[in-house]
């Protein structure tokens, strides 16, 4: 992890609220599932943001907008510079996934984001299940034109315009998975670890917290764990859905 | 040039990381070099580990943030066997910052910490009694003048006794701790302040009031360090805000022996190392030969 500053490559619309920004960076020790804090110039803190493509010598990430930090990298252009911590959390680890034999990615809106890398790097069986609100799911098209787009992807959308009418959570059955990755919302995340739980499926989540250092130094980050409080940024992103409490 | 004796510890330089910003200095080791700094002062530990508070924790605000960490820490045990070991060894100075309910916990603590290493002793007087009513020691001097006697009795380091901003009367206050024994004072703690949810129409934090820190506070920070050190004689560490090294000296001016910097590392996690370095780069720019020249000018 290093505090450095990248130079923008790309930062395009993906859809209403939804864009891409790819910037250079040293990426090999980078995994996916990690994060960076980015720092908008206009705001105090930076914004923890996971890296959804690794490529070599740059990244990719994908945000949605939801506030000031937000839309101020939506505004940046190609050729500006961003300073970013990282890659910073523990990542999804791959050789553990990959030993098992039908995997279930699902996702709620832009928890899609870690995702296409994942994907790409799993040699396992599996389905994607993805969430979203509205005309967000096109977020899908796009980052899905990587190993996400198989057809074996099922959408669900709030309003019914693309995939199935409701929750992302009504799409499967964790029965028939022997492992499920997850990637979203409080809300969302809560609802598939009662899910994993009942069904004793293993589960690994990406969580969300509030952030300030992003290293691990403020415990600001906190999430209830059956080990005590873990730090979301420093001990997580991932954490084995059966040990957070709720 | 910018060598620093604060109550009888050389530091280096007066950059000292702020408590419950700088962990025990693992995270930002992994950074930078941490023996460029004057010092690090630990998070605020209590006799017993303490889970700390739950909901949100963190709220950002116009260039500052709201934290409700509530003391979360491995207890001064823990700490001495698991931490303190590997911060000895970074090279620097190590203040360790502690909190606590009774007094007797404190002394207990201190006891403790006084068979160690660690070279100044963070006296955190913001968390309640439960004794006197939960009323902090940190509000009513009176309060604060006999915990603080009571405390420099067991203390065989220096003491240095951090102020809150909430305090009734801030120079009242510091008076007060530098009467009943303090080697040294620090301020400022983090203002109360809060926050509201709109959609949830629910305060932000379940404790409701949380601590506000960062640039936004550093006018009040100063103005307070600026009047403390007018009134008492030992030396002030001042801190609240502090984001490079011109705030450093602007501090410095208004009086302080040395600073703290802390949500700084949040935005910046180099700016310890930045700041050190541009601190003697900035005084030759100004013509400051050393910080005597310019400590307290105003
Ligand atoms: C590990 C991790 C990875 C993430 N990855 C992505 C990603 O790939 N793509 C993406 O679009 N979003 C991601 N998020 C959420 C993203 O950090 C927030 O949407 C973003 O911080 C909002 O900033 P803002 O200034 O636009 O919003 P504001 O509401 O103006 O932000 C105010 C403050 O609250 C914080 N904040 C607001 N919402 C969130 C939130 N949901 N989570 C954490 N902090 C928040 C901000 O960081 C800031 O300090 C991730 C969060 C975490 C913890
Ligand atoms: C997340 C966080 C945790 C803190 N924890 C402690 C603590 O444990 N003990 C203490 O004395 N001060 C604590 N503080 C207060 C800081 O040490 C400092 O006094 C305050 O933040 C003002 O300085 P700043 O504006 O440079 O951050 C904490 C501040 C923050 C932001
Ligand atoms: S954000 Fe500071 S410990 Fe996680």
């Amino acid at each position: 992890m290093k505090y450095s500053r990248a130079e923008i490559i790309s930062n395009d619309k993906i859809t209403e609220g939804i864009y891409s920004m790819k910037v250079t960076a040293e990426t090999e020790s980078v995994k996916p599932g990690q994060f960076y804090m980015l720092q908008p110039r206009g705001e105090l803190l930076p914004r923890p943001i996971s890296v959804c493509e690794i490529g070599g010598g740059w990244l990719e990430f994908c945000y949605a907008v939801v506030g000031a930090g937000t839309l101020e990298f939506s505004e940046m252009r190609v050729g500006d510079e961003i300073n970013l911590t990282g890659p910073l959390g523990n990542g999804f680890d791959m050789d553990f996934i990959n030993k098992h034999k039908r995997v279930a990615v699902v996702s709620g809106s832009i928890g899609i984001a870690p995702f296409i890398e994942v994907c790409k790097r799993l040699t396992c069986e599996y389905e994607c299940f993805c969430g979203f609100h509205g005309e967000s799911y096109l977020t899908y098209r796009f980052v899905g034109r990587n190993a996400l787009g198989t057809p074996h992807t099922k959408i669900a959308t709030d309003n019914g315009v693309e995939g199935h009418r409701g929750l992302v959570t009504e799409l499967f059955d964790p029965k028939d998975f022997d492992l499920i990755l997850a990637c979203g919302s409080e809300g969302f995340s809560k609802a598939v670890a009662q899910m994993c739980v009942k069904a004793n499926v293993p589960l690994l989540i990406s969580m969300d917290r509030y952030m300030a250092c992003g290293v691990g130094a403020c415990l600001c980050c906190t999430c209830k764990t059956v080990n005590g409080n873990e730090r979301c940024c420093a001990d997580g992103p991932v954490f084995k859905g059966g040990e957070l409490l709720w | 040039m910018v060598r620093v004796n604060l109550c009888g510890i050389e530091l280096k330089n007066p950059v000292i990381m702020a408590s419950g910003t700088f962990g025990f200095g693992r995270e930002y080791s992994a950074f930078y070099d941490l023996s460029k700094l004057g010092g690090i002062c630990t998070k605020g530990l209590t006799l017993e580990p303490r889970e700390g508070n739950g909901g949100r924790r963190v709220h950002e605000t116009p260039m500052g943030m709201l934290n409700s960490v509530g003391l979360q820490n491995p207890g001064v045990a823990a700490f001495i066997e698991r931490e303190l070991p590997f911060m000895l060894g970074l090279g620097t100075a190590v203040i360790v910052n502690v909190g606590g309910n009774e007094p007797e916990d404190y002394i207990e603590s201190i006891n403790l910490l006084n068979k160690t290493g660690a070279d100044i002793i963070e006296l955190n007087i913001s968390c309640p009694n439960v004794k006197k009513g939960g009323m902090a020691y940190g509000i009513k001097s009176k309060v604060a003048h006999d915990f603080v006697r009571e405390i420099r009795k067991h203390c065989k380091k220096p003491l240095m006794v951090k102020l809150s901003p909430n305090a009734e009367d801030i120079t009242d206050m510091a008076a007060a701790c530098a009467d009943a024994g303090a080697d040294a004072l620090s301020l400022i703690n983090t203002l109360k302040g809060m926050a509201v949810d709109i959609a949830a129409r629910k305060p932000v934090f379940d404790n409701v009031f949380a601590g506000l820190s960062g640039p936004a506070v550093k006018p009040v920070a100063l103005r307070m360090v600026y009047e403390v050190c007018k009134a008492v004689k030992i030396p002030v560490v001042g801190l609240g805000g502090i984001s490079n090294a011109a705030d450093v000296l602007e501090f410095i001016m208004a009086g302080a022996a040395c600073v703290q910097i802390g949500t700084a590392n949040f935005v910046n996690p180099m700016a310890g190392a930045e700041i050190t370095g541009e601190l003697p780069e900035l005084m030759d720019s100004l013509g400051i030969k050393n910080l005597d020249e310019i400590r307290g000018v105003l």
